[in-house]
């Protein structure tokens, strides 16, 4: 129970950490993330902030076990899309960004039968128009889209501009910004699992941030999702990893 | 419509509902960390450092002795 001094901003991040971690543990064969939520009991309204919030991230468990989204975690993430109020993006380069999200997630909730097909958002400005720099930080923001199945202009732009992507990793990585890093490495990781090899050695990346990173389950789920990616992109690196 | 799941009741404060979509935003939307960008290499700034720090500590030049 939330103190009542407790900001509506850390309840929902609290919330956030929660439900990543059940995302994470399903990653690892642990259930599925609609687990979260008790049969008889009314999901509080910050779980279903942070499930909306997460998006195509929750049903990533299922898309790695090379079925179709998980009926359950499908229905609870329309159900959060449902009853929470659509974000409101300070600005429209933010606006664009949770548009491509949600895009993501009706895509896969289309395929779960929750959802019906929505037009596809504007195109993002690309590293021509904003500078490597600026668009790195914009795809670290769209890494929900970073999953195996989900096909767009957006992964369009990441096989096209993978330098611009490496570059991004690197400069999140010397200005400690290693929530950013773990964004873009993902990004870079999906880049490899469609048969681009990366600019960047992605391995000792994902452990420097592992190890000094700031330790948040979302952002062990993102380091998770890339090493998932990395090993369909090496699958006898994988083989030979889990040997030993 | 489902049913599997009973969710809460939105707030009942139109500006609660407009906090909720403003936080929400603000968490799917992270920009990248207010921190200096990379460090940069300065090597003058390296040759004023290590020349001052060599006049500091190079010893005094020695003196002569007062003769009676």
């Amino acid at each position: 129970m939330p103190f009542a001094e407790t900001s509506l901003r850390e309840q929902y991040a609290a919330a956030v950490e929660r439900v990543a971690g059940r995302t994470l543990d399903a990653l690892r064969g642990g259930g599925d993330p609609a687990a979260l939520v008790e049969p008889d009991a009314a999901v509080p309204r910050p779980l279903l902030a942070a499930v909306r919030l997460l998006g195509a991230d929750l049903l990533a468990p299922s898309l790695f076990g090379g079925g179709e989204p998980d009926p359950a975690t499908a229905a609870l993430l329309a159900e959060a899309r449902r009853v929470v109020p659509a974000p409101a993006p300070p600005s429209e380069q933010a606006a664009l960004v949770i548009a491509w999200q949600d895009w993501a997630a009706g895509r896969l909730l289309v395929r779960a039968g929750h959802a019906e097909a929505a037009p596809r958002p504007a195109p993002l400005p690309g590293p021509e128009d904003l500078g490597w720099q600026a668009w790195s930080v914009r795809m670290s923001q769209l890494s929900v889209l970073a999953l195996p199945t989900l096909d767009g202009p957006v992964h369009d732009a990441a096989l096209a501009h993978a330098l611009a992507l490496a570059r991004g990793t690197v400069r999140s990585m010397l200005r400690r910004d290693l929530t950013t890093a773990a964004r873009l490495a993902r990004w870079l990781a999906w880049t490899e699992a469609e048969g681009r090899r990366s600019r960047l050695d992605l391995e000792p990346v994902l452990d420097r941030i592992a190890l000094a990173g700031d330790g948040s389950a979302r952002t062990g789920l993102e380091l998770a999702l890339a090493r998932r990616l990395l090993d369909r992109a090496r699958p006898s690196d994988a083989e030979g990893g889990r040997a030993a | 419509m489902l049913t599997q799941f009973r969710t809460e009741s939105a707030s009942a404060s139109q500006s609660a509902t407009l906090a909720e979509a403003e936080t929400l935003a603000s968490l799917m939307v992270e920009d990248e960390a207010v921190v200096s960008d990379a460090p940069t290499y300065l090597p003058e700034a390296a040759g004023a450092s290590l020349l001052a720090g060599l006049l500091l500590t190079s010893p005094k030049p020695p003196k002569e002795k007062p003769t009676r």
